[in-house]
């Protein structure tokens, strides 16, 4: 009796205590806590390539020169710079080829150290000195070299094939053989140290070539391009800034990258803490140039589970959650929550076909004839099929009963709102089997129609839209003729790599995200015969295609700085892209944006994507 | 015994040697590409084919297979487990930061699992047939068969999102900072809720308690219906013994009977299980660790796969190899302690 009264007064001081943490009015006023699906990969602005680093860290702990205006993707506001270049200022050359930057003063980092213009100039080389594979440097080497990475100028100056060859035992990461010492010391002297110089407080580029698009590779969210403190970064062991050393600190293995777990920027935020894999916790500077932020604290959480982040969201344990499309309806009728939708984000979902197949070990392609048990391996090169396909998806259905009209049509590589985008009907193909029948019948001289097709359609594993959309196509190709079999097979992303990016899958459907909102980055990339993916995956014959029908105009409108002039060739670009059917543009994804409505001053930015916060601008109250 | 224990321990090696190179076979048949998915997770950063063949060359994806197992094992001479992709930090830190946090968690399951399997099953064994019996066994059937992870959703749900006193992952905000910035928390075991009483901060303590309840619940209902057979089944085949029949006859009173002398007798192969299932949990718990967002071992591990993270994979891989074989060597020897027929040969 005693025992079971003292169990029973036991149960009920725990309900009490933990009664005592439910749900309370504002939790955590003093901060922010974001809840994001993945987790961060590094602190180094040069090595960063992973949105949560990008957007949720280093954007709100590092500056740059120039921002963008509030909601624009095209026009610029000073930051760490006072004027933007414009020609009509004078900071801009009128042959585009020398952008001045005046510096702002007084401006911190957050261990007290002042900003200076070497801190510029020393940021921008070792981005070019750092220049990691797979990184984002190598966007400076286009306008500022006109080559495609450090690693191509060394092999030009020292006279050998492979950069490699340099080092013993062919070690880029070991010594480096003495006879090329000097020659490796002139890369820097000779090329990286021209391409930016300091006048008093002004920080000069020099270009190689007039480009449109430089004043995008500058600004904040680019994280190639962030400022840091040169005196800080040499005490920590990065890049001394010096001639003869520069390739140890070149293209490192992350765990020697000195700055991958530290920072120290201008920005409003400085790094309290990350927790590798769990959480990113940020503390306000106090000291920022723009003021101290409202927020005391900020802290990013790594949660992959669904279920787990809409609960904290319901209990306010999260104040801006992370919320993928198909849940969305889950959390409309939550309390307390607030959901702004219909953000249109910078994102391009296509198929792409391959216009030369590899056939070596390639399973996707049956046969490899046109003999009704395959196809051949270029396939794709006839513009009729590839027209045939424009017409046989039907894209508004997909839209609105997939996607839940949670997207826009996307008639060509570029996005809205870049500069070029055209909104012109003619662009969209429109889905009717009875073109689409007409172009088949007249693709390979009436052989496909006669004798069928059997090849595999490719998704990313996991993307239900996209199976989806593949389905689609299969079962539409089937109706207007039963000979033609096209199966939808989902690939995991190693197994994606391997096929799309050795030119194996015959027709793939992928996602883009442009680096930067200019419409070179989509163009080069998605038409380019060097393009990142055209150049890249489309086949032999695509190449051929663009170096003479593309190449030339996607370097008249990279030279191009006049912003109309510019926007008139783009718009010349997608009408090739339309024509020649260079690939099945589907859609442009709508973003939505889940917070607890007492987060105050959220504003949307489109290069940000909806689940990355400036912190800067967000307070919480009643 | 001695003997015994020296063999053991020298098939250690060949063991860890044998994990270790059937992991590495494994992940050789992925080709360069394939593997090349643990440091390129968005294909947006593949901008040439140059800079996929830097890629393979900066992370060896390619060398053959024998250069890649010995250049490992020759970083593992040297005590560098090397990094993983999967946690973004070295693959000891990762360890030493997870390992903690999972054996926490199952430190604290492991006493309702051991304390409530061993005492249902004590008491169905006794009540043999009869109703209470029969209602355990059913309530153990449903333990066994429910997934782990819509229990673990279930009991998130109803005391998180309905009553908000048990929330997930590790700490909360406020406890986190404490914990993980201020000089004035010592970490000396990095078991929050022990670290929270050496220093003496008992509302740390309340609140790493507090994250603990739910993953406990979760795990310790699908675990202890396993424990709860294997008592009764044991318990059953002793109270049929003879030296059983010899006590009741004696008139020895059935409190003493069952708990004495059948009890303890009974125990002896439960005690097997147990050390077998606080090793298997050490090695994560994913499911569990998933739903609640807890920091442990099992979710890094179920990432660093996904990944093919082989070098996290196979690091971990030769700890949790030790952490079995010494695990076993602990239970046979305890075993034969317990039970002086049992002879180690």
């Amino acid at each position: 009796m005693k025992r079971n009264l003292l169990v029973t007064v036991l149960i009920l001081a725990l309900i009490a205590v933990f009664a005592s943490f439910s749900f309370a009015e504002v939790k955590n006023p003093d901060i922010i806590i974001s809840v994001i699906k993945e987790g961060v990969e590094t602190m180094d602005p040069h090595w960063a390539n992973d949105n949560p680093s990008m957007f949720e860290v280093i954007s709100n702990c590092y500056d740059n020169l120039l921002n963008y205006k509030r909601g624009s993707t095209s026009e610029f506001v000073p930051m760490l710079a006072t004027e933007v270049p414009s020609v009509k200022n004078g900071l801009l050359s009128e042959d585009g080829l020398t952008y001045t930057f005046p510096i702002r003063k007084g401006v911190k980092f957050h261990n007290g150290d002042i900003l200076t213009p070497e801190d510029i100039a020393y940021s921008i080389k070792r981005a070019l000195v750092f220049d990691r594979a797979g990184g984002l440097s190598y966007l400076f080497f286009e306008p500022l070299l006109n080559c495609i990475g450090i690693e191509e100028i060394a092999c030009k100056v020292a006279g050998v094939e492979k950069y490699s060859d340099m080092f013993e035992a062919n070690d880029p990461r070991g010594e480096l053989k003495s006879e090329y010492k000097e020659a490796m010391s002139k890369v820097i002297t000779d090329y990286v140290d021209k391409v930016v110089s300091i006048d008093g407080n002004k920080v000069i580029f020099h270009l190689a070539h007039s480009y449109g698009a430089f004043l995008s590779i500058i600004p904040h969210y680019c994280p190639w391009s962030s400022i840091i403190d040169k005196k800080w970064a040499i005490e920590q062991g990065a890049w001394d800034g010096k001639a003869d050393t520069w390739w140890k600190y070149h293209d490192p293995v992350k765990e020697k990258d000195p700055l991958y777990q530290i920072v120290n920027g201008t920005g409003p935020f400085m790094l309290k803490k990350w927790v590798p894999g769990e959480t990113v916790m940020l503390e306000r500077f106090d000291d920022h140039w723009r003021g101290p932020a409202k927020i005391k604290n900020v802290q990013t959480k790594f949660i992959t589970e669904w279920t787990t982040r809409k609960l904290m969201l319901q209990t306010g344990d999260a104040d801006i959650v992370s919320v993928p499309i198909q849940y969305l309806d889950e959390v409309k009728e939550m309390e307390g929550v607030r959901i702004i939708e219909n953000l249109p984000s910078l994102a391009n979902i296509l198929f792409m076909w391959t216009w030369t197949i590899n056939a070596k070990g390639n399973s996707y392609i049956g046969s490899g004839k046109l003999d009704g048990e395959g196809i051949p391996l270029d396939f794709f090169s006839d513009i009729h099929v590839r027209r045939g396909f424009c017409y046989l998806f039907p894209y508004d259905v997909y839209i609105s009963k997939v996607l839940k009209g949670k997207a826009m049509r996307s008639p060509s590589p570029l996005e809205y709102p870049l500069l070029g985008f055209s909104d012109d009907p003619e662009l969209y193909y429109e889905f009717s089997l009875e073109k689409a029948k007409e172009e088949f019948e007249q693709a390979w001289g009436g052989q496909l129609w006669e004798k069928g097709c059997k090849f595999n359609i490719n998704y990313p594993e996991g993307w239900v839209e996209h199976k989806a959309a593949c389905d689609m196509i299969s079962t539409y190709a089937k109706m207007i003729n039963p000979k033609f079999e096209i199966t939808p097979v989902g690939l995991q992303w190693s197994a994606s790599l391997d096929a799309a990016w050795t030119e194996k899958c015959p027709i793939f459907i992928y996602k883009i995200t442009p680096d930067y909102p200019d419409p070179h980055n989509n163009i080069q990339y998605l038409m380019g015969s060097k393009g990142g993916l055209s150049g890249f995956c489309f086949g032999e014959a695509y190449i051929k295609f663009a170096e003479k029908n593309v190449d030339p105009l996607i370097r008249k409108a990279l030279k191009e700085t006049d912003p109309e002039k510019r926007a008139a060739l783009y718009k010349e670009l997608t009408q090739i892209a339309h024509d020649q059917a260079i690939s099945l543009y589907l859609y442009q994804p709508i973003a939505h944006f889940v917070e607890r409505n007492w987060v105050k001053g959220w504003y949307y930015n489109p290069l940000r994507s909806s689940d990355y916060q400036d912190f800067y601008s967000l307070s919480k109250g009643e | 015994m001695l003997s015994y224990i020296i063999r053991r321990l020298l098939l250690l090696p060949i063991i860890l040697l044998g994990v270790t190179f059937l992991i590495f076979c494994v992940f050789s048949l992925l080709s360069p590409m394939q593997r090349l998915a643990t440091y390129v997770h968005d294909p947006g950063s593949l901008k040439s084919a140059q800079s996929i063949e830097r890629l393979i060359d900066k992370y060896h994806l390619d060398d053959p297979f024998p250069f890649g197992y010995i250049n490992w094992f020759k970083r593992i001479l040297h005590f560098d487990l090397g990094w993983s992709q999967a946690a973004n930090q070295p693959v000891w830190e990762a360890i030493c930061q997870r390992f903690p946090a999972t054996l926490e968690l199952v430190l604290y399951s492991i006493i309702p699992v051991v304390l409530v399997g061993i005492w249902l099953g004590v008491i169905s064994a006794v009540h043999h047939n009869d109703m209470l019996d029969q209602t355990i066994r059913v309530a153990a059937v449903i333990g066994w068969s429910l997934p782990t992870f819509i229990f673990g959703l279930f009991v998130l749900f109803i005391f998180y999102g309905i009553l908000g006193w048990l929330p997930p992952c590790r700490l909360s905000p406020w406890a986190q900072d404490l914990v993980y910035t201020s000089n004035n928390f010592r970490s000396y075991t990095h078991l929050v809720t022990i670290d929270a009483l050496l220093n003496g901060n008992i509302p740390i303590f309340w609140d790493a308690l507090r994250h603990l309840i739910a993953p406990i619940i979760t795990l310790s209902y699908v675990e202890w219906a396993g424990l709860l057979r294997i008592t009764r089944s044991s318990m059953l085949e002793t109270l049929r013994k003879d030296y059983v029949r010899t006590a009741r006859a004696k008139g020895v009173d059935e409190h003493t009977v069952i708990h004495l002398h059948a009890e303890r007798n009974a125990l002896i192969p439960v005690i097997t299980i147990a050390g077998m299932l606080i090793i298997w949990m050490l090695g994560g718990v994913v499911i569990t660790e998933t739903i609640f967002t807890y920091p442990g071992v099992g979710f890094w591990m179920a990432s660093a796969a996904q990944q093919l993270d082989y070098g996290s994979v196979i690091s971990f891989a030769l700890l949790f190899a030790t952490l079995m074989v010494m695990g076993n060597l602990v239970v046979d020897v305890s075993y034969a302690l317990i039970d002086p027929r049992v002879r180690l040969e």
